[in-house]
């Protein structure tokens, strides 16, 4: 298959079909994104069903209001759209140098196998888990494994002698014989 | 009234008024009690039939429509949190679920669990999950009173799976939030278990 100089969105889901068959690009992914492109193709209009290069798919994505006859489920559309900006990538590319063409890829797996989690990785989830719940304005400083203190209200022109004076303050604190105790996170 | 019941009622009354009917037709003697009165007790057993067993059978109907119609609403509260489930653990280059089975496919929720068994949710679907187990947990709290419409039982689940999505609201590690989406799934296995 060579290109004939069409933009269409027929012409990419042909790309993606023989694409597939002759290995240019995995054939899993060349049929998750042409479902991709089918799902979405609805809603475009006829300029962008000319001309793949005319279509913006977050504007495309902001046109839906439901999906497969329910309400939108925003983390599916997101998918779709993600799907369908990497196939008119790949059908571009292929379009402008068919000899040189080199897909730009799949997905990469999400979860993790059981038992591939490190503790400081569980230290780290930890701590972005628990800053979703406090306002920007307050940051989360895992002091031990089981332990996390929380700084509020740092302006954002905080100088070093402001921070010199805050960590003196901190330091009254703390007792003095006490380094055996901590658990100092990584 | 139960199905049966109904059914009882309408096979006794079309059995009865096709008995006087033919001895009406048929039967001899009886006077002026087949003459005056066999008529009037026909008529009136396909009144009863038409009344008591067709029209019992019709609300019967509605009756279900309007509590699968409420089961529906209370299983399609949770889609979200089902569907950011159903992307964590999606393999690469694979469909999702339609959004129908997500509302009430019980099948699904199997699915996850295995899953959940199997694999960790990545981080960004974890905070994800706990974002949206915020936002949808005081509308869930609110849906109790129509749980409560369909038994006492659906009631019971429900809390517990109101309960089960505060945990996960409220989670601050991973374990916890695992556990919290293992007990949410579970709870709701349970409710689609329940009769409806």
């Amino acid at each position: 298959m060579m290109p004939d100089g069409s933009y269409s969105v027929d012409r990419l889901l042909e790309f993606h079909k023989s694409a597939g068959m002759e290995g240019l690009i995995n054939p899993a992914v060349a049929r998750s994104r042409r479902k991709a492109v089918e799902r979405l193709f609805e809603e475009m209009t006829d300029a962008e069903r000319a001309d793949v290069r005319e279509l913006d798919v977050e504007v495309l994505s902001s046109r839906f209001h439901k999906l497969e006859d329910s309400s939108i489920r925003s983390e599916a559309l997101t998918l779709y759209a993600q799907r369908v900006r990497m196939a008119c990538a790949d059908f571009l590319a292929w379009s402008e140098n068919p000899a040189g063409f080199q897909s730009v890829g799949g997905e990469r797996q999400k979860s993790i196998p059981r038992g591939g989690l490190t503790p400081e990785r569980e230290v780290a989830e930890r701590i972005t888990l628990e800053s979703t719940e406090n306002p920007s304005n307050i940051i989360p400083i895992a002091l031990r494994s089981d332990e996390t203190v929380y700084l509020a209200n740092l302006p954002l022109d905080l100088t070093q002698a402001e921070a010199e004076r805050i960590a003196r303050v901190v330091r009254a604190l703390a007792s003095e014989d006490d380094d055996a105790a901590t658990d100092p996170v990584p | 009234m139960s199905r049966l019941f109904i059914i009882v009622l309408m096979v006794i009354f079309a059995v009865t008024g096709v008995g006087f009917w033919l001895y009406f037709i048929w039967g001899a003697g009886g006077g002026q009690f087949r003459q005056e009165l066999v008529p009037e007790l026909v008529v009136f057993c396909i009144e009863a039939f038409f009344l008591v067993g067709l029209l019992g059978l019709i609300q019967r109907y509605l009756e279900n429509r309007r509590r699968r119609q409420m089961w529906l609403s209370l299983r399609g509260s949770f889609r979200d949190l089902l569907s950011l489930l159903d992307m964590a653990f999606l393999e690469p280059n694979t469909e999702p679920m339609g959004s129908k089975e997500l509302e009430r496919d019980p099948a699904v929720i199997n699915h996850l669990i295995d899953e959940l068994e199997r694999k960790h949710p990545d981080l960004d679907s974890l905070v994800a999950l706990k974002r949206e187990g915020e936002e949808s947990l005081s509308m869930t709290r609110d849906l109790v009173a129509v749980a409560a419409q369909l038994s006492a039982s659906h009631m019971n689940w429900w809390i517990a799976i109101v309960d089960s999505i505060r945990r996960l609201s409220e989670a601050r590690d991973r374990r916890s939030l695992e556990r919290a989406v293992h007990e949410m799934l579970a709870n709701i296995r349970e409710f689609d278990r329940l009769e409806l």
